[in-house]
């Protein structure tokens, strides 16, 4: 479960301070797939941001589990990135220089050491076992066959689904996506839809998607639309409940809580 | 973020930027290998100066300036007078290993022959010192002995027989026979013959020798005592001198100072081209050349103290034998030197100026100025690496938003831009001492083949020691990370959401 309350943020520039989030009051459940829709500058990706602990000049509350994400540490803040969250880019972000397995693989660099049974995994995996790894994801994205290609000779559709088995790689609880469809065309935009329904259904991964296109956040089971830095509404689709209903009516596990996320000491840098 | 995966990254990046980090490399190189190759070559320098010219660790006491001069002779006055309670003060100084008395030949002498290397006998004044056996028995050649031959209290000393001619002698002994009938032709001062060490042809043979005929009846055949040679050592500064100017300026042979050893001569007591001893009756004795030292007369002939002393009573005065003209001091360390210098002046005895002070401050003068210089290049290149560093990471900002949203704290930023920063100082490090030492063996070379010698010429002029090649490296490494140091705060402190959102 994710909990943010009264959540504010602003960016000041010159004498000039804007405020971007206005108090958001806002609960993810686990397992949800859930689409932010609102204009440019209405603080979406900026929500999308302090959920992920990118950003940390908030005032206000963001609960991720058991843990209080602000006034935690660099270093723990960017332990919870590696190991809980997922981020996907619309500019994909990729390192042109690496392969895309060594892209995929780049969280394991940073991977530190367990430091109480719920952070999950030992010490950081061995260079064999990144590697595996990365071609598993690649693999469930459909890039299995490109894993030694560079960024530069991939498609747009080619270097999101390497972006998202990035994301994938820590097995995280938490994806958080910005406009991931945005420099995409409609039929690959919609490929990648379909992927992310997957990883949600399969996987149970709690996915939060950033869009400003209003067919896309359709695809999700709860659209929250924002402006100006205010939750205007908040709707949970038919589809939302039905399939709820389906999956339990299979025994389909239940999605890994987020609740497992344990709360961080202050240790750190 | 572990370290084996920091290295990984770090060559990563270093690989990639290779052309940026190329370019401001190269003030560093320079830098380091202005620093190094200057401070090798102070340190070579330093080390022949105050090592082979003025050794440090040895002091030599002389009698205070008030000492009244007596031709060669130095008479101290009243306590200033070294003698045998004075050497004892000396030695009794902390830090002081040992306490050696040397004691100048003061009467008139000559020296004559060389035959055997310069192909004519030469004849000069003899000027000479007596030193303890003790000091220079490290010196002295294998197969050699300098000590007292003669001295009645040594029991290894044993008559060596009656002789008609060396062969009849032990080994390093001489039938001590008189001269060949000569003109009478006295010697005399003359410009062709200057007191100090000059050289002359041996065209005046000695007056009368003192030796008598061995006991025998007037119808057999004369014999004469055998007798051991004089032992004798030379500096090793006088085979450079030697070759350096004398061989040179006279087309005289070079010395080898091994083939040198071994060299007999005739010495002359009693009487020189300048006067004749106011006493005794001037005799000849014959010396040989048992090895060369550093701690003996620069430019004379050191012989076993004993002897020195039995020759000053024989020509000169009965106290002659106990004034010694200085006291040499070994220090236990080179860093003891000014404790036992300041004891030395408390005791109102002087210290010998040997130059050492003044060389070694110039020396130290010439390293700061060029250390400096060479600090100031590695600063000017330590601004062009943060110049550099800036600049790749404004290239790179991306790059750090993405690091950091997939895990990297702002350590791991810092790190690995200090990281980089040192591993380029490592390799500009490295290559600034290749660039040093390639410098130094082509100074080296270049002196080999067109100066001409010199005395002290060395081999090499430059001390390359582990200290100072880490000593190199670590100061590229620091101003490579003081350059870095600014540019990865800033990376570090990079706002990822922003970098990562930006078009």
């Amino acid at each position: 479960m994710i909990r943010l309350s009264g959540v504010h943020r602003s960016y000041q520039n010159g004498k000039h301070v804007r405020e971007v989030l206005a108090g958001v009051e806002l609960e993810i459940g686990d397992g949800e797939f859930l689409s932010i829709i609102g204009p440019s500058g209405s603080g979406k990706s900026t929500l999308l941001n302090i959920v992920g602990g990118l950003d940390s000049a908030y005032s206000g509350s963001v609960q991720v589990g058991e843990r209080e994400l602000r006034g935690m540490s660099d270093a723990d803040l960017s332990d919870y990135r590696n190991r809980h969250v997922g981020f996907v880019f619309q500019a994909f972000n990729l390192l042109d220089h690496l392969t895309c397995t060594e892209n995929v693989a780049l969280p394991a660099l940073f991977r530190r050491a367990a430091r109480r049974p719920g952070d999950g995994g030992a010490a950081g995996p061995t260079v064999a076992g990144e590697s595996a790894r990365a071609a598993e994801v690649l693999a469930q994205v459909g890039m299995g066959e490109r894993g030694d290609a560079l960024p530069t000779s991939l498609s747009g559709g080619q270097k999101q689904r390497v972006a998202i088995a990035r994301a994938l790689f820590g097995r995280p609880r938490l994806m958080l996506c910005d406009e991931p469809t945005g420099n995409l065309d409609l039929a690959t935009g919609a490929s990648i839809l379909e992927l992310f329904h997957d990883l949600n259904r399969r996987h149970g991964i709690t996915l939060v998607i950033v869009t400003h296109e209003e067919n896309i956040s359709r695809a999700a089971d709860r659209v929250i639309r924002l402006e100006d830095g205010r939750i205007r509404s908040d709707v949970r689709s038919a589809r939302s409940a039905a399939a709820a209903a389906a999956a339990a009516a299979e025994g389909a596990p239940p999605a890994p809580a987020l609740a497992s996320v344990p709360a961080q000491s202050s240790e750190g840098k | 973020m572990t370290v084996r995966r920091l290295a990984r990254v770090v060559a990563d990046n270093l690989r990639r930027n290779r052309a940026h980090f190329g370019l401001a490399s190269i003030g560093v190189v320079v830098g380091i290998a202005t620093f190094t190759f200057f401070l090798a070559l102070g340190v070579g320098v330093r080390a022949i100066v105050l090592g082979k010219i003025f050794p440090v660790d040895r002091l030599e006491v002389v009698p205070r300036s008030l000492d009244v001069n007596l031709g060669p002779l130095k008479v101290g006055l009243g306590a200033d007078a070294l003698d045998d309670a004075a050497v004892a003060s000396l030695r009794a100084i902390p830090g002081v290993a040992a306490a050696y008395p040397k004691m100048k030949l003061t009467v008139p002498a000559l020296a004559r022959g060389g035959e055997r290397i310069f192909g004519r006998a030469l004849q000069t004044e003899l000027i000479a010192d007596g030193i303890d056996p003790a000091v220079v028995a490290g010196d002295v050649a294998p197969g050699y002995e300098f000590r007292d031959m003669e001295d009645a209290a040594d029991p290894r000393n044993a008559p060596g027989g009656t002789c008609a001619d060396d062969k009849e002698c032990p080994a390093r002994w001489y039938c001590d026979k008189p001269p060949p009938p000569r003109p009478s032709k006295k010697p005399k001062a003359s410009s062709a013959a200057p007191a100090t060490a000059a050289v002359a042809p041996a065209s005046a043979p000695a007056s009368t020798p003192a030796s008598t005929p061995a006991s025998a009846p007037a119808s057999a055949p004369a014999r004469w005592p055998c007798r051991p040679f004089v032992p004798v050592l030379a500096s090793s500064h006088l085979v450079e001198i030697y070759n350096g100017t004398l061989a040179r300026a006279h087309g005289l042979p070079r010395l080898n100072a091994d083939f040198a050893v071994g060299l007999t001569f005739t010495m002359v007591l009693g009487e020189s081209y300048i006067s004749k001893a106011p006493v005794g009756k001037p005799r000849t004795l014959r010396g040989m050349l048992v090895g060369f030292s550093p701690k003996a007369i620069p430019l004379g002939a050191t012989l076993p103290i004993g002897y020195v002393k039995r020759f000053n009573v024989e020509f000169g005065d009965p106290d002659a034998g106990s004034r010694y003209h200085s006291v040499m001091l070994e220090v236990t360390s080179k860093d003891r030197v000014t404790s036992v210098s300041a004891a030395v002046a408390a005791l109102g005895y002087a210290l010998e100026d040997n130059g050492a002070e003044q060389a070694g401050l110039m020396i130290a003068i010439f390293m700061l100025v060029f250390g400096l210089v060479s600090a100031i290049i590695v600063g000017i290149a330590a601004v062009n690496i943060m110049h550099t560093f800036f600049m790749i990471i404004y290239e790179r900002k991306r790059e750090i938003g993405v690091l950091r949203a997939v895990g990297a704290s702002r350590a791991d930023i810092r790190h690995i831009i200090l990281g980089e920063a040192a591993a380029v100082g490592v390799v500009t490090g490295v290559a600034g001492v290749v660039v040093a030492f390639a410098a130094s063996l082509l100074c080296d070379f270049a002196s080999a083949r067109f100066l001409p010698d010199f005395p002290y010429k060395p081999q090499t002029y430059f001390a390359f020691s582990p200290a100072l090649v880490g000593a190199a490296i670590g100061f590229a490494v620091a101003c490579c990370l003081v350059g870095a140091f600014f540019p990865a705060r800033r990376a570090a402190a990079l706002d990822p959401a922003a970098v990562l959102s930006a078009p």
